[in-house]
């Protein structure tokens, strides 16, 4: 997509209205374009006034004893979070060593994980944090993160680059998935990596092109069309050739 | 003594402090309501603002004002949780629910002036929203409200997509004309943008 067809597409972008893909390049080309950002900029702020300007023309007001109930919540967690009791501090400690001691675990296994090439996360959150918007940043951290999450390893299937991999993320209680791929060959010129899933009742699902970065990374933020997306094939592949998949079977 | 922007209130949110969040609820609690009660209806929007609010309390510290104001991400947070839910009704009821929201602009049954604690820019929306065509109005609130693709809003309209797109083009572009300070050289009584203009 070059600068026009960018600019044409910003006050969708900034609706939540584009698909994934051309969501992607947007994001691509804003972050390189001055012009387009600020443009960009004056319709976020159109966006993020029309929950005002609905709630401005509507006869519906929120009752006062909402608030008192949510900032208690609120107030109980905090209470939680600082721990003001005395009594509670040996309990603290102890609980302190041994959350050390399992991080100091989980580091060393971490470690082990990354050294084989097999963890895209540590990297893949400096990317996300880097290429993403803010809200996408959200969403993919919610998938990642939640006690619902199902991940799946894509492997290499493509002799010449057995170092490649990739992660397919799903959610049991959302339809956002998240696939990130690392150590793709770039691709020539007019050549495209797409993704294709198949879901479990046998239909195929392609939903984009995987836009790789310098470093051969590559990352895709998607709303499948359900919740809790099951899948027994995932592939990604350069104009029809397979680099990386997982099937159900492995 | 002047007021701490969101930003500097999400600060103090991420460090655990409850009166900044308070500040943050009295500033946003009635247009996540209001934009709650019209998406899921009044029997479960209070439960919808509350996982809205505790979600900002939990996320705070992911806020980076370097990349966008709070709004944008506070907003994106409610839509989020929103179109999750309206999903599970399908794409027609999220269209429905923009229509909904069409009618409310088209036809708002508060005084936007009126309305403790709306603010200049929404009360230029709302009147801009007002006298958008009805096309635009309502393809900007299947998108925004309705959490539903360009693609999307032209295969429930049955509409090219080009029209859909233009659609969009259009309706921004004179709400965002809307929200722009007075132009000197415009004469006293002179619209800004052509709000007239139709697809």
């Amino acid at each position: 997509m070059d600068h026009s067809d960018v600019h044409g597409q910003l006050e969708a972008y900034a609706l939540g209205a584009l698909e994934p893909d051309e969501a992607e390049a947007v994001r691509e080309h804003v972050a390189t374009c001055s012009q387009c950002a600020v443009e960009l900029a004056s319709f976020e702020r159109v966006a993020d006034e029309l929950p005002s300007a609905l709630a401005a023309a509507s006869p519906h007001r929120i009752h006062r004893s909402l608030q008192r109930r949510i900032v208690a919540r609120v107030q109980g967690r905090a209470g939680r979070r600082l721990l003001p009791v005395p009594w509670l501090l040996p309990a603290v400690a102890v609980l302190a060593i041994v959350l050390f001691l399992a991080s100091s675990l989980y580091a060393l296994s971490l470690r082990q994980q990354l050294a084989e090439g097999q963890v895209l996360r540590q990297q893949a959150l400096e990317k996300v944090q880097t290429r993403l918007s803010q809200p996408d940043q959200y969403r993919v951290l919610e998938v990642l993160d939640s006690t619902t999450t199902t991940r799946r390893l894509l492997r290499s299937a493509d002799p010449d680059h057995p170092d490649a991999y990739g992660k397919l993320w799903t959610r049991g209680d959302d339809a956002d998935v998240v696939v990130m791929v690392n150590r793709l060959p770039q691709p020539d010129p007019g050549q495209r990596y797409e993704l294709v899933l198949t879901t479990v009742d046998g239909r195929t699902v392609s939903p984009g092109q995987l836009v790789v970065d310098p470093d051969g990374f590559a990352m895709l933020l998607f709303a499948a069309d359900r919740k809790g997306p099951a899948y027994r094939s995932a592939v990604v592949s350069l104009d029809g050739k397979p680099l990386v998949q997982w099937s159900g079977t492995r | 003594m002047s007021a701490i922007d969101d930003e500097g209130l999400t600060a103090r949110v991420a460090a655990g402090d409850v009166a900044a969040f308070t500040q943050l609820y009295e500033r946003y609690a009635q247009r996540i309501y209001a934009w709650c009660v019209h998406t899921l209806g009044a029997g479960r929007a209070e439960d919808a603002v509350q996982e809205i609010f505790l979600r900002l309390w939990q996320a705070a510290a992911q806020f980076d004002p370097a990349r966008g104001r709070f709004a944008t991400w506070f907003f994106a947070i409610a839509r989020h949780h929103l179109t999750h839910e309206l999903r599970k009704a399908g794409v027609r009821r999220r269209a429905e629910v923009a229509v909904e929201i069409t009618e409310v602009f088209a036809a708002p049954t508060a005084d936007p002036q009126e309305v403790a604690g709306a603010r200049d820019d929404a009360t230029s929306l709302a009147r801009a929203l007002l006298r958008l065509p009805e096309e635009q109005r309502q393809v900007l609130a299947m998108a925004y409200f309705g959490g539903l693709s360009q693609s999307q809003i032209a295969a429930h309209l049955a509409l090219p997509l080009g029209t859909v797109k233009k659609r969009v083009r259009l309706g921004m572009g004179k709400l965002r004309a809307a929200l722009q300070p007075p132009d000197p050289a415009v004469g006293v009584g002179e619209p800004r943008g052509n709000l007239e203009t139709t697809s």
